[in-house]
């Protein structure tokens, strides 16, 4: 019943946003000012609608589940804030040094891969293939176990940060590599053309250009990395993932425990993604 | 530095380039003097481009030698770099730096390369845009003007390096009618008041007319003839020559 009431909806707006059909208030009847009044109403109906949807969702599968027979107990969960508040900060290191070391080695690695020495690119060219094929679970337990044990000083968040940064920047590199193949044969000439080093045409010409277009792809990579600093669970560290296991063995109440991680990274992911989309707009804008 | 007048600023000695089988330059002899503006012409495909993009080293050659200022021109070389800082060439679809905004595209090679004052730089390149006409556009960026704006930015970024010679690669071909005279009064008066060495690819005639010492035709990687500008538009002497200058007559 609802269902159809929010498919009618969609379809009496030629496929736009969903609208209910009860939330269609018959704004703009007359025509002045028909049309600002229309976005203004729009934008807060559209908001309104979303923030419905969801709560209905969310508390139909509540009461399902409740009913079903489970006690949900979120004050034994909250509890625990200072707990995860404490591997937050934990997640946040491991994703900001990796994510700092990442971009910086896959810049590197991308430049090479487009070196004119030929040892330099094929070097660059097996490290990306090798890293990119093989699971970042594999390359954590490897080294946090392999070479662990031959090198026992390092702990294990150092070797996982090692892991991530080492695979991350296996993704990072192929986007450098392209956004820098992007750039116009011309700007390369240009820059010659005045004489420029390899250094200073890099640092000036190309790689801000290249960063531009590629801050969409390069993000993106940076949001995963931020969630597969999960993967540290493996190893002990006890970050967001490890500390929420850890605390459903003490309370038992997977659900909340699981909404909360849930919550935390999203937390972290969003203002990221959302920031880059900032900074997408911000950047293109000026190159217009 | 004073530059002997009797050293040609560019010298091409038996030049020949391959692109694959093609013999896109074919035993090319130039010589480029001091003061001298020589404009190289030709149809499409002759091979006029390329050979001024050899001057530089933007495109390597294969066999035969080219010298700027008695320097070896080799893209391989260490010594590239020096002789490039003092050649400026204006590319026929003005190559400005996107990301930056006028003043900093032609302010960025004398402040990085040349190691120059910044602020120094900086007023010699507004009053080069006062010269040009561009300097209210200093501060936009290059996709914000006409591309008559733009190729004459590009003219004061090539100049701010303070060449000795200046190659032009067909600088008005990818611009409107109107644009195309703004252009080419900046460089007659760069000819004529500054007495700057060029190397001018174009078919323009009336610019080749009022400025040019030598008109260089080209067809099929050969130099078939030069002379004189009003001499070679008025009365060619060989006959690919007739032909070509009857088309651009149209």
């Amino acid at each position: 019943m609802l269902g159809l009431l929010f498919f009618e909806a969609r379809v009496k707006n030629g496929g736009g946003m969903a609208f209910p059909l009860f939330l269609r208030l018959p704004w703009g009847c007359g025509n002045m000012e028909k049309k600002t009044w229309k976005k203004v109403g729009n934008l807060s109906l559209r908001a309104i609608a979303v923030a419905i949807i969801f709560t209905v969702a969310i508390w139909g599968l509540y009461y399902l589940i409740q009913n079903a027979g489970y006690r949900f107990d979120f004050p034994r969960v909250i509890r625990y804030l200072p707990a995860f508040n404490k591997a937050m900060i934990l997640t946040l290191v491991i994703a900001s040094v990796s994510l700092v070391a990442a971009t910086v080695l896959g810049t590197l690695v991308g430049l090479a891969r487009l070196s004119s020495i030929t040892v330099l690119s094929d070097t660059a060219t097996v490290y990306v293939q090798v890293l990119r094929n093989i699971p970042l679970m594999v390359i954590i337990l490897a080294l946090y176990f392999g070479l662990g044990a031959v090198f026992p000083k390092p702990s294990a968040l150092f070797w996982g940060i090692l892991g991530l940064t080492l695979y991350e920047a296996s993704y990072i590199a192929e986007i450098v590599r392209g956004g820098i193949a992007a750039i116009h044969k011309e700007q390369r000439e240009s820059a010659d053309a005045l004489g420029m080093s390899y250094y200073t045409k890099m640092r000036h010409i190309i790689l801000p250009q290249a960063f531009r277009n590629i801050i969409p792809a390069l993000t993106g990579q940076l949001v995963m990395l931020a969630k597969d600093s999960s993967l540290l669970m493996v190893i002990g560290v006890m970050e967001l993932t490890l500390q929420s296991r850890y605390l459903l063995s003490v309370t038992f109440q997977a659900l909340e425990i699981y909404v909360m991680t849930s919550i935390y990274y999203f937390a972290i992911c969003f203002p990221l993604a959302m920031g880059a989309q900032y900074l997408e707009r911000r950047l293109s804008l000026e190159d217009r | 530095m004073k530059i002997d007048s009797t050293v040609p600023v560019l010298q091409m000695q038996k030049v020949n380039k391959w692109f694959g089988k093609l013999h896109v330059l074919n035993d090319i002899d130039l010589e480029v003097k001091k003061g001298d503006v020589t404009v190289l012409c030709g149809p499409s495909g002759s091979g006029k481009s390329t050979l001024l993009r050899t001057a530089n080293g933007l495109e390597p050659i294969h066999s035969g030698s080219i010298a700027f200022e008695g320097v070896s021109v080799d893209p391989s070389h260490k010594s590239i770099r020096a002789v490039r800082q003092k050649i400026g060439i204006v590319f026929q679809n003005y190559n400005l730096f996107p990301h930056l905004t006028c003043l900093e595209n032609a302010t960025i090679a004398p402040i990085t390369v040349l190691k120059k004052d910044r602020a120094e730089v900086r007023k010699t390149a507004l009053s080069l845009f006062e010269i040009v006409g561009v300097v209210e556009q200093a501060n936009k960026r290059p996709g914000q003007l006409s591309g008559g704006q733009q190729q004459r930015v590009a003219i004061a970024r090539a100049l701010t390096m303070n060449p000795e010679l200046m190659l032009f690669d067909e600088p008005t071909s990818a611009l409107d009618p109107e644009m195309i005279k703004e252009v080419l009064a900046v460089m007659v008066s760069l000819a004529r008041d500054d007495k700057m060495t060029m190397l001018v690819v174009t078919h323009e005639m009336g610019f080749a007319k009022e400025v040019s010492n030598h008109v260089v035709f080209m067809d099929a990687g050969q130099i078939v003839e030069t002379g004189e500008a009003n001499e070679f538009f008025g009365n060619p002497k060989t006959d690919r020559a007739k032909t070509f200058v009857e088309q651009i007559m149209i």
